[in-house]
């Protein structure tokens, strides 16, 4: 008599042996290949992306500059991105309540969990998704493009994802365009840097200022697909670390001491110490750079929420002037200016550039005056 | 056929291996336990009483001598508990285990053994109950009815009677008796009290340390000067009539114990000093 | 209860065989039990985010089981076949799965030490497997590897719990196993934490998520990992379910009933890891489940371990996919099911220590 119920688990086993259903592929549709290296059939007509977990919507923006793309945001907070620029180029995304009801794909879940109510969610023709979700989503035949964030270097990263956000979005030239710009820009900062003649490559420090806790103090190492930028700033990465360690101690931090720190931006981490005050922290009086006051924040407009490939080469461009002043002409302020403009269909005001570049958190530090708007009337 | 169910040789055991063993427990001894007797063990502790039943049981080995064992052997626990409750037909069921093969469930004819058992016992009526609710004179009843449904030609009893009120001890003693004169089972039995094997034994064998073992029947082994020497205490061996047949007995004189002094019985009827 | 013989040895008189309550419910608790899992099953296939009323799931489960090819057109969507085939039924299947090897591996390691308050994360066997897991996600192995190299390090736990309540005090005590259970625990614990420390950040999450114990990302493969081990050991468990009883007295006493102690204990002890084994490979660290169950089962059946072994299974079927249930649909995100096992399982077995002291629990 036992053996019934076991004999029934049995059966039921063995339903699973039946060839999984499947989606079937849409048509017409628009095929695009992946970072991951997978084809995708993205049905037409294009009803949109749903941004999911470990991808970014402020990515697809940047790159695509499309807001009217996105029917679903999940891992960027509607606050976050009503302090950032995307925020002041696209105020739309910001009230158009339907984008922010993330129920169906909120970051706590995890697609494991609520991969049903992907299968119930029909308004986006393409999910976007960090690669190891891929899985999950081929199960039931959901299209997915899926991301790959664990390259050794940025330029990987943000040319495979310029290419697949806009080929997704149906616009594949406009990837093209942003690398070849991306590419020449860092051709242009070599000319007038000329790194390999310079006598020394100042040591930055580039850190997540997590410090008011006083616990966790990220750091970029030279593991960090950020570590390329270093050189073509004619700087070195002062962290001499290339392990996937990723909360330094204090100490570790005094022993880098660098000659210049830049602190990333608040949006994401909202606990973060401003250079004022990470230069009055009694822990960190013993280092070259505190002493010469150069601790910087860095502006808002990347790495955050525009850390795609367009304004990249501002951000590096910002840390080669600070490094090295008297070789290079200030442009910062031009080419974010530009860049926004040509991206985006956006001028930017004068006052939007000082509040990206977050001058008044700069105010105490040395050299920063150089982004200043009326920098080279006083010169001239 | 040899009329003897057990026969030992010279057998000597110590417990540990190779030349780092302990002290001997048995040495040379030659026992024989002739077919359909009560045979009882007679020793203080120590003295290699459980040893002897161990290797009666085969679960340890002599370090020297032989072994000879005709027939199957029931073995009858000391008065133990059961880490669950099961019940006293699945208790006596568990007798069958060598009847039952390893990947098998016991029987209709397992059952039926036990059964057989528990009734030959006069004990069916407890079938249902669990085992670790019954008396201490019950369970041992049980464990008796477990041993026979192993289908056994000889009991081996670790120290039946300890752990049981006056008249359990005697109903126990009955059923050996019983069960040994009635269907010619083999019954060997380790004990503390000298008057029961007196009462129930056919044979004793008395160890008195390694080497020093006295075999014989009850009635000749069990003398007093033997019984002195074996427990270092004095016994004396009473006759008397009871209900017109002869008793014989053996009573500890407790010669240590101070004489007691003369009470003053109180008119109220109780004793005081 | 007088200490009083109830029968006159001289009188054995014949006595009419009476089947017990027990022996009636011979029929009557396996079908209860087993209807009530696959009701359980179905009315599980039924929970979750996609709307599926139950006579849908029913009806494709139906025609799933069937041996037959399904219908040209269907009365039921693409959408609703995937729910049902290919996220839900593997998800109810692994919890099931996951809990009839916890209950068995209590049941079995109840009876084989002769002690009810021991389970399989009690012995150190959890904490074995666990470490192989992780071990093996650390080397990159999957699947049968996984289980593979969690099985080796579920026995080698158990074999030093055994061998270290030996050293206590020769043989088997039920004290000193619970102690070196804790110590062998914390041993293979500490060096779960140690890879962990050595895993990098990319499989550190997983591992943490795994460890915790969750039913999450059930698939085929999955649901393969885990019921061979239950098939395998479970078939062979219950081929020895009558041994268990024989097993459960005493080392001596079952000898001398003629069982090979030595080697019926090994056996079950490579059972019970292998069990052990698929269940962590699949599901993290369920503790309670195996300690709880067999109580309940013992409860319904009795101590007969013909009954509770296989009661035992079904209990802890149930239970697991009750907790699987909560975890996915209560809160707003997933919790962990070892989280709620132990939440729900502490009070249990705290209730069931109260309520059962003196039973053959305090004693030795």
């Amino acid at each position: 008599m036992w053996l019934v119920p076991f004999a029934s688990m049995v059966v039921i086993v063995l339903v699973l042996l039946r060839p999984d259903p499947q989606l079937p592929i849409p048509t017409p549709n628009r095929i695009v290949t992946d970072m991951v290296g997978r084809t995708v059939s993205i049905a037409l007509p294009f009803k949109g992306v749903a941004v999911t977990w470990a991808a970014r919507a402020s990515d697809y923006l940047s790159d695509t500059g499309a807001p009217e793309d996105i029917v679903r945001m999940g891992a960027v907070k509607r606050e976050i991105l009503t302090r950032s620029l995307l925020g002041t180029i696209f105020p739309a995304l910001l009230t158009k309540d339907t984008i922010w009801d993330t129920k169906p794909i909120s970051r706590g879940r995890g697609p494991n969990a609520e991969v049903e109510a992907l299968l119930a969610f029909k308004e986006a023709s393409v999910f976007l998704g960090g690669y190891r979700m891929v899985p999950v989503f081929e199960r039931v035949g959901l299209p997915v493009a899926g991301l790959k964030w664990d390259d050794k270097s940025n330029d990987v990263m943000l040319i495979g994802l310029a290419k697949m956000h806009t080929a997704i979005s149906g616009h594949p030239e406009r990837g093209e365009v942003l690398i070849e710009r991306y590419w020449q820009a860092f051709h242009l900062l070599e000319q007038e840097l000329q790194p390999a003649r310079l006598d020394s490559q100042p040591r930055v420090l580039y850190m997540s200022s997590m410090t008011k806790n006083k616990r966790s103090l990220g750091y970029w190492n030279r593991a960090h697909p950020f570590n390329v930028y270093f050189p073509r700033a004619g700087t070195e990465n002062a962290v001499l670390d290339a392990s996937e360690m990723g909360s330094p101690d204090a100490e570790r931090i005094l022993l880098t001491d660098p000659d210049l720190i830049l602190l990333r931006d608040t949006l994401v981490i909202p606990n973060s110490q401003s250079p004022a005050e990470f230069m009055a922290d009694p822990r960190w009086q013993g280092m070259k750079a505190v002493a010469a006051r150069r601790v910087y924040r860095l502006p808002t407009a990347f790495p955050v929420d525009m850390r795609g490939i367009g304004l990249m080469p501002v951000m590096v461009r910002l840390m080669a002037e600070l490094a090295h002043p008297e070789r290079l002409r200030p442009n910062v302020r031009t080419m974010l200016r530009d860049f926004v403009l040509a991206d985006f269909g956006y001028r930017m005001s004068e006052d939007e550039i000082d509040a990206a570049l977050k001058l008044d958190e700069n105010g105490d530090s040395a050299g920063f005056d150089r982004f200043t708007r009326d920098y080279q009337k006083d010169k001239s | 056929m040899s009329d003897w169910a057990i026969q030992l040789q010279d057998v000597t055991f110590a417990y540990g291996t190779g030349k780092s063993h302990g002290p001997w427990v048995l040495q040379g001894l030659d026992a024989r336990v002739t077919k359909g007797q009560v045979f009882t063990i007679l020793g203080p502790n120590g003295r290699g009483k459980t040893t002897l039943l161990h290797l009666l049981l085969r679960t340890v080995q002599p370090t020297s001598g032989t072994i000879q064992v005709h027939g199957r052997i029931g073995f009858v626990p000391q008065l133990f508990q059961v880490s669950f409750p099961y019940t006293v037909l699945d208790m006596v069921l568990m007798g069958r285990a060598r009847h039952v093969g390893l990947f098998s469930l016991p029987s209709r004819q397992d059952e039926a053994a036990a059964w057989a058992a528990l009734e030959r016992m006069g004990i069916a009526d407890l079938a249902a109950r669990p085992f670790d609710q019954l008396s201490g004179g019950q369970r041992q009843l049980v464990i008796f009815a477990r041993a026979l449904a192993t289908q056994a030609e000889i009991l081996v009893l670790d120290e039946p009677t300890s752990a049981l009120d006056l008249k359990n001890q005697g109903t126990i003693l009955e059923w050996m008796a019983r069960l040994s004169h009635d269907t010619g089972l083999t019954v060997i039995c380790t004990s503390h009290h000298p008057h029961h094997a007196l009462a129930v034994a056919d044979e004793v064998l008395l160890l008195f340390g390694p080497g020093e073992t006295i075999q014989g029947p009850a009635g000749q082994v069990l003398s007093e000067p033997h019984l002195e020497r074996l427990y270092g205490t004095a016994l004396r061996k009473v006759a008397f009539e009871h209900e017109g047949r002869t008793v014989q007995t053996l009573v500890p004189v407790y010669a240590g114990v101070p004489e007691r002094q003369p009470r003053h019985e109180r008119h109220d009827g109780l004793l005081t000093q | 209860m007088s200490d009083e013989l109830v029968v006159d040895p001289r009188t054995s008189a014949p006595i009419s065989f009476e089947p017990s309550f027990l022996d009636r419910s011979g029929w009557v608790m396996p079908l209860l039990l087993g209807g009530a899992l696959l009701l359980a099953m179905l009315l599980s296939l039924c929970l979750g985010a996609y709307p599926l009323p139950f006579l849908k799931a029913a009806q494709i489960v139906g025609h799933l089981a069937l041996p037959w090819v399904l219908p040209e057109n269907p009365p039921w969507t693409v959408e609703e076949l995937i729910v049902v085939q290919v996220i839900r039924l593997p998800r109810v299947l692994l919890a099931t799965f996951a809990g009839l090897a916890l209950g068995l591996a209590g049941a079995a390691l109840q009876g084989m030490m002769r002690n009810p308050l021991v389970g399989p994360d009690l012995v150190g066997v959890s904490s074995g497997a666990a470490f192989g897991g992780v071990l093996a996600m650390l080397v990159g192995w999957t699947f049968f590897g996984m289980v593979g190299m969690a099985f080796a390090m579920g026995l080698l736990a158990m074999a030093c719990t055994f061998g270290l309540s030996h050293l206590v005090r020769g043989g088997v005590q039920t004290m000193a196993l619970i102690l070196a259970g804790v110590f062998v625990g914390a041993f293979f614990t500490a060096l779960v934490g140690i890879v962990q420390y050595v895993a990098d950040n990319v499989q550190l999450p997983g591992i943490v998520y795994w460890l915790l114990g969750s039913f999450v990302g059930a698939d085929k493969g999955k649901v393969a990992l885990i019921a061979v081990p239950v098939f395998l050991s479970g078939s062979i468990l219950m081929l020895l379910r009558w041994r268990l009883n024989v097993l459960s007295l005493s080392d001596l006493d079952a000898q001398s009933l003629g069982v090979n102690v030595r080697r019926l204990r090994w056996l079950i002890i490579a059972l019970v890891s292998l069990l052990i084994a698929g269940q962590v490979a699949v599901s993290g660290i369920v503790g309670w489940i195996g300690l709880v169950v067999p109580h309940v089962a013992r409860m319904l059946v009795g101590p007969d371990h013909r009954r509770v072994l296989p009661a035992s299974a079904l209990v802890g079927a149930l239970f697991s996919l009750g907790l699987d249930n909560i975890a996915r649909s209560v809160a707003q995100q997933e919790i962990p099911v070892g989280i709620l096992s132990a939440l729900f399982g502490t009070p249990m077995i705290a209730v069931l220590f109260w309520k059962t002291q003196g039973k053959g629990w305090n004693r030795e």
